[in-house]
């Protein structure tokens, strides 16, 4: 057998991790992206005729949890869940609505003015605020994770490793992505009950407008000027 | 979801008895065997007989239980301690023709793969990727080669026939047959295209994830292996 070449690896590569979609009411329209819990995909929904998203876990994993936490926020800055299911080879997946638009790394350019920026980062501060009075922590913000929609909605995405204030964690348990974690919450450190705040101050100031964080600057000191835009406990906490 | 496979192959490796050890180097050596030439050639520029005779030491020393020993695996997969394992190889070592461990390896072959490799798309890779690249490829191929030995199998040829014109099809998505086509060639309706093609994709994915608990160490390095394989598509 003679040797295969970049291009159909690449395709065996696309079409072998396409979900199986046999017996469910749903057909693939077209990967929408890929992270490290799972990959997300259009599908059309052939029940109501419209397009819907549907996110598939590569493990059998925390899916259904997710799922919970994301159904119980009814917020215009979260995507609405539909259902969870199983595919035929036993991946667990749900659907949720489709978000037209660009995550925040794409959408923010060095040309976006300054009043778009602030005006995302208001909806995210809004839509975390929600969440933390309901006591749920999304835990790994960061702009991948938040995408800007067609009508000029803001969604955060990805609760996958979100959890309630009142569940514990395992000691020594740290999650989220290093380069935009809450400095309390990066390893050896035990304080972590200010994480998601300081996390969303990181992602989206520093995002949004100023630059993006580095693991270097442990000091966490946000960078001057336009900090001042956040000020240190702008954010509610969580309720305990 | 996945293979139900015991994940011995450490295990294996580091067995006191030698034909126990020898099966599972052979095991191991035919998923790496290839990234490593290639990532030898390639990131370290040695000509091929020198290239050769490390791969060969590469694996004699996995045979010799030390190197397996020295893997921890909670500092990470044996993908990586392998391929760092392969650098220290290749920057300490001059080749020696002594130890055989593999005779059977076809070096030949893969030094015409590497002559149809694109030089120029290889340059544009760090040399991780290069051994990343070179694994991918190579868990395919074993998991093509399983499936046309499934589809041999009575009442299977024109699924292989159709996932062959489709899938394998090179030169990219415009060489592609469309699906009426295919269904005229080979007189069957479309929707049959699709099942055959949907049947040939799924066992394709189980083979390569059987191919990959062969040589994994754990669940959970078969799952971080998974999403590797997938990486770059
Ligand atoms: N509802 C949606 N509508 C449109 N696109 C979506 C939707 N949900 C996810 N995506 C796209 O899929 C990508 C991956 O989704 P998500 O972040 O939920 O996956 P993940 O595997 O948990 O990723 P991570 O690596 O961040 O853990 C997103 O960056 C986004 O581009
Ligand atoms: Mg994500």
């Amino acid at each position: 057998m003679p040797p295969l070449p970049d291009s159909v690896l690449r395709h065996l590569q696309s079409v072998t991790a396409a979900p199986d979609l046999a017996g469910t009411p749903y057909e693939l329209r077209a990967p929408l992206g890929r992270g490290a819990m799972g990959a997300v995909y259009a599908v059309f929904d052939t029940r109501l005729g419209r397009e819907v998203a549907m996110k598939v876990l590569h493990t059998g994993g925390r899916i259904e949890q997710e799922a919970r936490i994301v159904a119980s926020l009814e917020h215009p800055g979260i995507v609405p869940v539909h259902e969870t299911g199983e595919l035929a080879d036993g991946q667990p997946y749900y659907t949720m609505r489709l978000v037209r638009g660009r995550s925040l790394d794409a959408y923010l350019t060095p040309e976006t003015p300054l009043s778009e920026r602030l005006r995302v980062f208001q909806k995210v501060c809004e839509t975390v605020a929600f969440a933390h009075s309901h006591g749920v922590l999304h835990r790994d913000l960061k702009p991948p994770n938040i995408m800007a929609g067609e009508c000029g909605g803001v969604v955060i995405l990805d609760w996958g490793i979100a959890r309630h204030t009142h569940t514990e964690e395992p000691p020594g348990v740290v999650a989220g992505t290093p380069r935009f974690m809450a400095p309390r919450s990066q390893p050896a450190s035990h304080a972590r009950r200010t994480s998601v705040p300081i996390s969303t101050r990181w992602a989206c100031c520093s995002r949004t407008v100023c630059r993006p964080p580095t693991l270097q600057r442990r000091s966490a000191r946000l960078p001057r000027g336009p900090a001042k835009t956040c000020p240190r406990n702008a954010m509610p906490m969580p309720p305990r | 979801m996945f293979p139900s496979t015991h994940h011995s192959l450490l295990a294996g490796l580091q067995s006191p008895e030698t034909p126990v050890r020898q099966e599972a180097l052979d095991r191991f050596a035919e998923v790496y065997w290839k990234p490593a030439y290639k990532y030898i050639r390639l990131r370290w520029r040695r000509q091929p007989a020198d290239a050769e005779d490390l791969t060969q030491a590469l694996f004699a020393g996995l045979l010799v239980r030390d190197t397996v020993n020295r893997f921890d695996p909670a500092r990470g997969s044996f993908h990586n301690y392998l391929r760092v394992c392969i650098d220290n190889f290749a920057h300490n070592r001059t080749a020696s023709a002594a130890a055989r461990a593999i005779p059977s390896l076809d070096f030949a072959g893969a030094e015409a793969e590497l002559a149809l490799t694109s030089m120029t798309a290889m340059a544009t890779l760090t040399p991780e990727e290069i051994f990343h690249r070179e694994w991918q490829r190579q868990i395919f191929a074993l998991a093509l080669d399983d499936l046309r030995a499934l589809a041999a199998k009575p009442g299977k040829a024109a699924q292989w026939e159709v996932f062959e014109a489709y899938d394998l099809a090179s030169g990219g998505d415009e060489r592609r047959p469309s699906y009426g086509e295919l269904a005229a060639r080979y007189a069957v309706p479309a929707t049959q295209i699709t099942n055959y093609l949907a049947w040939a994709r799924r066992q394709l994915r189980e083979l390569t994830m059987a191919r990959l608990a062969g040589v994994t160490g754990s669940d959970r390095e078969l799952q971080a292996e998974t999403r590797r394989l997938f990486e770059g598509e």
